[in-house]
């Protein structure tokens, strides 16, 4: 049963050329997929103000009767990944004894955190402090206990629980697919659950609802982020929005992914991941030391002890006695956002994971990444809140009215303030391209029957089809509609999420313990024991010494 | 950990026996290391011209007896055997099924000094008591021995029916040595300097790392679990 699917570098990664023309996808998942994305999108532009409604209507209602769910399953996860990090499975490695990781640290690191958060964490990271010190059902608000209680909150949403839905989703994957020897894909997750018949019909509709879902997912990201990457142009430089230009941005964002797709996961995704946590991390670093430096320092050290200490009080908090509908609007969200994601962020995980074990992983996909967002969210969130509470103000203001410019508007409180804002665009259109490949690649090990390194024609199909869905859908409309379509799928995969848990529990036991070596049937007779210590003839100097 | 050690490898150790006509001399024990039928033990136990054989111990819970008139071994041939490094590679002449998981061959190159091991033979064989026994011990030292054979010390001491047991890493369960024997100082001594006649007493003992044996399973075409 332990087949160790190392994945093969010599196949399609090293040689382009020779594998380009091979088209070897699970024919009914790439086929049908492809066509019911193609379907939805013409629905969804022609039926534009139903198909809205409809799933508005059930992302409400979901988040209204089953929020209690979400954070019980959140919650779950997060404990149960912590019995694992320190339990005796942590030594496990993923890929059997002898794998050895595939990518360096670094490299692992860039492409799991690009992947996992990106392109919301630079908005939200100014934008939803603003908010919650503006307004929170637990404080007056614009007092220091708001402002101390929004770090607080949007540590909660950005923290430890999306971290650990990822991790569970990625450790089950890399689990099953690496140790088990079972293709690497989301129908692997149900294996415990089906059986054999993941094979089967039940196991090519799971993969086709998640290779439509990621697609709408990432292809919805990308439509509504030139969005606000051209509002953030025309903040800039007043160069107008318009389709237009989103389009051709889409196209560009495209064509870079395209071609990251198509180098594969070391030569493309992980490079472009490097650049960007690199620019990335060089914007941090410059608004730390241009912005309230000391301030940052102090709060970066508060806000964590802030949130470990109330961290079970407010991740179970369900506003009961409050009775207001705030939660809905953010926390929950968040919750079936992230689950919603889970598929194929767990799935981009899983596949560069390979040769860690399972202690490592879950210090890398879960407590690294927390840290990084911690130290993010500290630098632009606190930096926002200065302004607002001892500076100049203005911040709250503009993320109330526009979120992307309010990144902008941040930025221009510090000299240099078009150096940072070009430095600022950069990197969000290289986060948008890190998600963008990491998204094709995702749908291309899926629809290649869990190919862990797909072949080539299909990378580029599927590259290109997302930026098409994203600038048709950015056209014609119904951008927002399926994205909320995207998240309603969180309310059925918090269930599988509680699955998996019991699943992989129970594989990890199975495949931990020790397996007894026994000989089978043989014939043998009799034998009388020699009754004279034949000790003599075995003794003497050895030629070993 | 250790009782999944003994339950892993309990089948997998087994007595090592020499025909002499229609009786049968116990020499120290064996134990498999491949699906298709393989088995390691020390070479100095054995000469070449012996006809072989190997019992498992029998299947009983609880307490059982150790003495034994009579055993129903199986034969077995030698198929590679390496005197300067004191490892043989014993194969079932009959084909026999063996279950086996992958991975059982550790990596004694990345065994630190200090780590736990266990070893699981049958130490008084030769004075006809057949018990199965388990001994835990660290790795002393990983040392080169006169003709650059990588050994492990370890502290416990072996009796002579141990020869030829695994030594098996207690953190993942796998084998990283072939019991060789009590570790004998003046062996190691200087050649100009005298021996004196008895032996100096320790009570550490000595393995011969399986990478050895490794490179006698390359020879015979088997790939390494």
């Amino acid at each position: 049963m332990e087949k160790n699917q190392e994945p093969d570098k010599t196949n399609a990664e090293s040689s382009p050329e020779e594998s380009w023309f091979q088209l070897d996808v699970h024919p009914q998942v790439f086929f049908i997929s492809a066509a019911l994305i193609i379907l939805f999108v013409a629905a969804t532009i022609v039926f534009q103000q139903y198909v809205g409604d409809i799933f508005q209507q059930m992302q409400s209602r979901t988040s209204e009767y089953a929020g209690w769910l979400f954070i019980w399953t959140v919650n779950i996860v997060l404990v149960f990944i912590l019995v694992l990090l320190a339990g005796r499975f942590g030594d496990i490695r993923l890929g059997g004894p002898d794998a050895r990781p595939e990518f360096s640290t670094l490299g692992w690191f860039s492409m799991l955190f690009s992947a996992g958060m990106g392109i919301g964490l630079l908005f939200y990271g100014v934008a939803e402090p603003m908010f919650h010190y503006a307004a929170n059902p637990l404080t007056e608000p614009g007092t220091t206990e708001a402002a101390r209680k929004a770090m607080d909150i949007t540590f909660l949403h950005w923290g430890l629980h999306p971290w650990a839905i990822y991790a569970m989703v990625g450790l089950s994957l890399a689990f099953f697919a690496f140790n088990k020897g079972l293709p690497l894909s989301i129908r692997t997750a149900f294996y415990p659950l089906l059986g054999e018949r993941i094979y089967g019909w039940a196991g090519n509709t799971i993969d086709i609802l998640a290779t439509v879902a990621t697609l709408f997912g990432v292809a919805t990201s990308l439509g509504l982020g030139v969005q606000q990457v051209n509002a953030g142009l025309d903040y800039l430089l007043g160069i107008g929005q318009s389709p237009m230009i989103q389009v051709i941005l889409i196209g560009c964002i495209t064509g870079v992914a395209t071609w990251s797709v198509i180098k594969g996961l070391d030569k493309g995704i992980r490079r472009l991941s490097e650049i960007n946590i690199g620019f990335a991390a060089l914007l941090a670093l410059f608004v730390m030391l241009v912005g309230p430096t000391l301030f940052v320092m102090d709060a970066l050290l508060e806000n964590i002890g802030y949130y470990l200490q109330h961290l079970p009080q407010l991740s179970t908090w369900n506003e009961t006695y409050e009775h207001t509908e705030w939660q809905q609007g953010w926390t929950i969200f968040y919750w079936s956002w992230w689950i919603a994601w889970s598929p194929f962020v767990g799935m981009f995980i899983a596949r560069v994971s390979y040769g860690r074990s399972i202690r490592q992983f879950i210090l890398g996909v879960l407590l690294v990444p927390t840290m990084v967002t911690f130290l993010w969210v500290t630098i632009f969130g606190n930096t926002a809140l200065f302004i607002e509470m001892f500076g100049g103000g203005g911040i709250a203001r503009a993320v109330q009215e526009n979120i992307p410019v309010s990144l902008f508007v941040l930025l221009e409180n510090f000299p240099l303030s078009m150096l940072t804002s070009s430095l600022a665009i950069i990197v969000i259109i290289t986060f948008f391209v890190t998600s963008s490949d990491s998204g094709s690649m995702v749908i291309d090990i899926i629809t290649s029957g869990g190919n862990p390194n797909p072949p080539v024609l299909s990378r580029l199909f599927w590259a290109i089809l997302e930026g098409a869905v994203a600038a048709s859908l950015l056209v014609g409309g119904g951008l927002v509609a399926l994205q909320t379509a995207t998240i309603t799928t969180g309310l059925p995969f918090a269930l599988v999420l509680l699955g998996m848990c019991f699943a992989l529990y129970r594989g990890l036991s199975e495949y931990a313990a020790p397996k007894e070596i026994r000989i089978g049937d043989r014939e043998t007779r009799e034998f009388r024991i020699k009754h004279k210590p034949p000790l003599d003839k075995t003794f003497g100097r050895r030629r070993l010494w | 950990m250790l009782q999944d050690i003994y339950y892993q490898y309990k089948g997998a150790s087994m007595m090592l026996f020499r025909k002499e006509k229609d009786e049968v001399a116990f020499c120290g024990t064996a134990f498999l290391v491949h699906a298709d039928g393989y088995l390691l033990t020390a070479a100095h136990l054995i000469t070449g011209q012996d006809e072989l054989m190997v019992a498992p111990m029998e299947e009983a819970a609880g307490f059982v007896s150790v003495s034994a008139e009579s055993v129903a071994p199986i034969s077995v041939e030698i198929r590679q055997i390496d005197r300067q490094r004191d490892i043989a590679l014993l194969k079932f002449v009959q084909e026999i099924e063996v279950t086996m998981p992958e991975h059982i061959m550790g990596i004694p190159e990345e065994v630190p000094i200090g780590n736990t091991v266990a070893c699981l033979g049958f130490p008084f064989g030769h004075y006809h008591i057949y018990v199965h026994l388990i001994k835990q011990a660290v790795v002393s030292a990983k040392i080169l021995s006169g003709n650059e054979t990588h050994i492990l010390l370890f502290d416990t001491m072996v009796h002579d029916g141990s020869r030829g047991a695994p030594l098996i890493n207690l953190y993942d369960g796998r084998i990283i040595g072939v019991v060789g024997g009590r570790f004998e100082p003046q062996e190691l001594m200087p050649r100009q300097l005298k021996r004196s006649e008895t032996p100096i007493k320790t009570n550490i003992s000595y393995a011969v790392s399986i990478d050895h044996a490794s490179k006698l399973m390359e020879d015979e075409a088997l790939s390494i679990m």
